[in-house]
């Protein structure tokens, strides 16, 4: 499991990489545009591995907060930075 | 095509939106400025992060309201999860994540579990105004555990339909599928069978009004609306009976059903109500 797991990371940061090469163009356009917000972009591709790992990084923030005794409407920080997944998947109702 | 629309034109009209009937799978076209969609995907990180919201359910409308059919207000919803993100420079920072499901380009009657930004949510928007649902802490962390697990795949049915009945297991729409992951959380089951049981007995779903001539002519027109899985008139899951169904059992507190707007929107406010009321007055 654990190999499989450091594989999926490593194919994910290749795959991240190979995507970031393939959008420079349009990043850039999108980054002049949105040039005084910031903006990052997401490293790899759209794959449930990624999405479960943000998820389980959520569990992980949640619940430490939490344990520290975290009082439940407490803000929490924010980055100011935009990101975008220039693999648009959305269509006007889902 | 042509003689299907304008046969619907003759019969009345269909309360069916007007470009899904003309091109249903087209890529959406941005309605305001990408800076200004930016700063609006930033405005509700921020609400939801001053809030403390570890995981919200938001709803945005990719139509005009006056192209919607009865009162339904958004065409799609999705789960935002706070979480750190990596950022290019090797860092990390704080946002959310958004958990949507999207119904492909082609076939567009089949859909797939996406994980974006809210952003790439609020490209979306064509009105300005999003729909908010902040579970209480305890669903929050329900939530979650679902999320972060092989259910939430386990949950998602790839047989499409815009108008899917939530009591029903053969389609599944993206306000369905975020009501089968928050049945999962609270009855901890990943039984989709089980789930439809449940929702069928303590989910009131939206009713959409059409008459036999639409229903019988819309899925001529647009594959995504499939029937099948309807009886008794047509029933669904929206923003509005999502929140009814949170407020009846305790799952969230009235203060945290909201809709935010964006500074541009033209958007009117609707005051949630709760209750049977907002089922037609919020949705």
């Amino acid at each position: 499991m654990r190999l499989l797991l450091v594989s999926a990371c490593t194919f994910a940061v290749y795959g991240g990489a190979a995507l970031a090469q393939d959008q420079q163009q349009p990043a850039n356009a999108m980054e002049e545009e949105l040039s005084e917000r910031g903006v990052n972009y997401a490293r790899d591709d759209s794959t449930q591995d990624r999405a479960r790992n943000y998820a389980r990084d959520a569990q992980r923030i949640a619940r430490r907060r939490q344990d520290q005794g975290e009082e439940e409407d407490a803000p929490l920080p924010l980055g100011e930075a935009v990101i975008v997944d220039n693999n648009r998947r959305s269509g006007p109702d889902n | 095509m042509r003689i299907v629309l304008v046969c619907l034109a003759l019969i009345g009209g269909l309360a069916l939106p007007a470009p899904v009937l003309a091109d249903s799978n087209s890529e959406p076209v941005d309605a305001f400025s990408l800076r200004e969609m930016a700063d609006f995907s930033k405005q509700i990180e921020q609400e939801l992060a001053s809030r403390g919201a570890y995981v919200a359910m938001v709803f945005r409308t990719g139509r005009d309201r006056s192209e919607l059919p009865g009162d339904i207000r958004y065409t799609h919803g999705a789960f935002w999860v706070y979480a750190p993100v990596p950022t290019l420079g090797g860092g990390t920072q704080y946002g959310y994540a958004v958990y949507n499901l999207y119904h492909e380009i082609d076939p567009v009657t089949l859909s797939g579990l996406y994980q974006d930004w809210p952003l790439d949510f609020t490209r979306g928007d064509t009105v300005g105004q999003v729909g908010v649902i902040i579970p209480n802490r305890e669903m929050q962390n329900r939530i979650l555990d679902v999320i972060a697990s092989p259910y939430f795949e386990a949950l998602h049915n790839p047989d499409y339909s815009l108008l899917s009945n939530p009591a029903d297991g053969r389609f599944q729409n993206c306000t369905e599928f975020m009501l089968d992951v928050v049945s999962s959380a609270i009855w901890q089951t990943a039984s989709r069978e089980q789930i439809k049981v449940n929702i069928e007995a303590y989910f009131r779903p939206t009713r959409v009004q059409l008459n036999p001539f639409q229903r019988f002519f819309a899925p001529l027109a647009d594959p995504r609306l499939r029937f099948d899985d309807q009886r008794n008139g047509i029933r669904t899951a929206t923003f509005s009976s999502l929140a009814d169904f949170m407020l009846a059992f305790d799952l969230a507190d009235e203060d945290q059903i909201f809709e935010i707007d964006a500074p541009y929107s033209q958007a009117e406010d609707i005051v949630y109500l709760g209750g049977e009321a907002a089922a037609t007055a919020a949705d």
